[in-house]
């Protein structure tokens, strides 16, 4: 028997006549990477939302870790182990490159009803700080606002955010959306040497960066997920190639 | 190096004319000025700790007066009790000790602010600030109601608290128990805008989203702080009760949220020391400016506007240079 960390069980979830998921199965294995692809306005960002608790499902079930989480908070579905990065850029713009990592960090580690001590200077901060700017190539930028990084920095530092409480389930909405071909080449990188660590549920538009880096791909068409398999299957699939990657 | 910015220049010469003021004033012939930088320092605490608030959790209050009157009818009724020798409820004594009276203040203050604030965190924007003034303005009526103590004449206190080592008639006596307070709030909230508590509460008004997909959920949080700022604001209060040696409910009147709320955005909000300049400022203005007319607030108001727009920081902003706000 797989191991499965994560389990989409007829998941449905309706805006107004807008039917955004509809009926929708798959499972994630440990380790993997698992790729939601899909035209735009398949409803992927939807899914992603209805993992991270951002969104409610009308419903179905999602469990991780064999645990139901389908109604609980976003918050404590990210204490569980599961991060995740937004399609629009989303980092505390009026801080600091630093605080926003110190942050993830703390949000991570124990409680934060400590009133005196600098954070920066706090030994969970300290520990893990360099490592997390260096993930993700930020050191020089360190003591900078947050809302002065180009986008793609931006999306790097939400990244290395995503990474820092060390997740066991890593949501990214378009990772590579605004990246340059270096971006997207470091952070193919990255994910591949996170994938020992982690297992990773990745929506993305680049399908060259896809079908390397993907274990397993799934199909998102009008809200249904039309075919799950690896990339090689996909490949092959005949609706894809109609439905997706633009041949008749 | 470090500590040679414009910013800290500017923190140090504010410390120094703030302790050197009583001499000033005697030098000069003005003793009455120490009474009205009293006044300018309890503002300021109260002040400071709304900035928490505004600055920093982002949560827009609109009724922090009712801490500040919460904390000033506390002082208020202790003394009562003390001195009609007639126990609160039937069992608990009055006192006149500051050292009880005190920390009774910042504690029922704070209270208040966990009562309220934990209702009202459960609304934001709009709906935070109307039910904020909802509920002080509750308090505001609440005081006004209390007929043994005065209803709405309010509370005559016969002399100040007694502290150990101080003799708070003398007004520069309760000066210098103003500004050491000050000081030590002023640390404390320095302090806590760094710590942990304090990165987490930027973070989470700065991205309330991203905040709890990091697994945080704010309300807590922002509760603590409510709590905080109330009990700051009920340690001016405090101060305030033996300032005038009166308490009435209108301290807690919403066009004190008001006042206090300008003192912040003058001073420059989120910069921590600048709501002592505001509330500076602010009454210096209203004293010079109700020399000449009893519509003072009609020339507030402009140069109020002036600021706001020109300086995004404020007074402090202005003197202390356009810094980021945090360091
Ligand atoms: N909050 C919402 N309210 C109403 N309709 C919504 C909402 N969110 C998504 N939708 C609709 O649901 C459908 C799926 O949207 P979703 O954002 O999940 O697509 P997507 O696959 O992520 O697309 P893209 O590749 O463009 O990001 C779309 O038709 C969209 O208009
Ligand atoms: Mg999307």
């Amino acid at each position: 028997m797989t191991d499965h960390i994560l389990q989409v069980k007829a998941l449905c979830k309706s805006f107004g006549a807008v039917e955004a998921s509809r009926n929708i199965y798959f499972d994630v294995c440990r380790g993997h990477i698992h790729a939601l692809i899909g035209p735009n306005g398949a409803g992927k960002t939807t899914v992603l939302n209805q993992l991270s608790g951002d969104i409610l499902p009308d419903g179905g079930r999602v469990i991780f870790d064999s645990e139901d989480i389908s109604r609980i908070k976003p918050y404590l579905r990210a204490a569980k182990g599961l991060a995740r990065s937004f399609q629009i850029t989303s980092v505390f713009e009026n801080l600091t490159v630093e605080e926003n990592l110190a942050l993830s960090i703390i949000c991570h580690n124990g409680h934060n009803f400590r009133f005196w001590k600098n954070c920066l200077k706090d030994k969970d901060v300290q520990d893990h700080l360099p490592d997390a700017l260096m993930r993700v190539d930020l050191t020089e930028k360190a003591k900078q606002q947050a809302k002065y990084l180009s986008h793609g920095e931006k999306r790097q530092l939400e990244v290395g955010m995503a990474l820092t409480g060390k997740p066991k389930l890593l949501l990214l909405d378009e990772p590579m959306a605004g990246q340059g071909a270096g971006g997207t080449v470091e952070l193919s990188k990255l994910f591949q040497r996170l994938k020992k660590t982690l297992t990773i549920v990745l929506v993305e538009h680049d399908m060259d960066a896809v079908f390397k880096l993907a274990d397993r791909i799934t199909l998102l068409v009008y809200g249904e997920a039309i075919v799950t398999g690896t990339p090689d299957e996909i490949r092959q699939h005949p609706e894809v190639r109609t439905a997706y990657l633009g041949e008749d | 190096m470090h500590y040679f910015t414009r910013k800290s220049i500017v923190i140090a010469a504010g410390g120094v004319f703030f302790a050197i003021l009583p001499l000033l004033a005697a030098s000069f012939g003005k003793e009455y000025l120490v009474s009205l930088f009293s006044r300018i320092l309890i503002y300021s605490i109260a002040a400071v700790s709304l900035d928490l608030l505004l600055g920093f959790a982002g949560l827009i209050s609109l009724g922090h007066a009712a801490f500040v009157g919460v904390g000033a009818y506390t002082v208020g009724i202790f003394f009562f009790h003390g001195f009609e020798a007639q126990p609160l409820f039937g069992f608990i004594p009055g006192s006149e000790n500051g050292l009880i009276v005190f920390p009774l203040a910042m504690l029922i203050s704070a209270l208040f602010a966990l009562i309220i604030g934990a209702l009202s965190l459960r609304t934001s924007g709009m709906h935070f600030i109307m039910i904020t003034l909802a509920f002080a303005q509750m308090t505001y009526y609440f005081s006004v109601g209390l007929e043994k103590y005065g209803g709405d004449d309010g509370l005559s206190l016969y002399s100040r608290n007694s502290f150990p080592g101080l003799d708070l008639s003398r007004d520069y006596h309760f000066y210098y128990l103003c500004l050491i307070l000050l000081f030590l709030f002023l640390i404390f909230i320095y302090r806590l805008v760094n710590s942990r508590f304090g990165l987490v509460i930027r973070g989470a008004s700065s991205n309330s989203r991203r905040i709890q997909a990091l697994g945080v959920n704010p309300y807590h949080y922002k509760l603590a702080c409510f709590v905080i700022a109330g009990a700051g604001a009920g340690l001016a209060g405090a101060l305030l009760a033996n300032q005038t040696e009166y308490v009435s409910p209108g301290l807690m009147h919403w066009t004190v949220s008001g006042e206090l709320m300008v003192m912040v955005l003058l001073g420059g909000l989120g910069t921590i020391f600048g709501p002592v300049l505001g509330a500076a400022t602010f009454l210096l203005l209203e004293e010079f400016l109700t020399m000449y007319t009893e519509h003072w607030m009609l020339y507030m108001g402009p140069i109020l506007v002036l600021v706001v727009i020109f300086a995004k920081r404020g007074v402090f902003g202005l003197l202390a240079g356009l810094e980021r706000r945090h360091d």
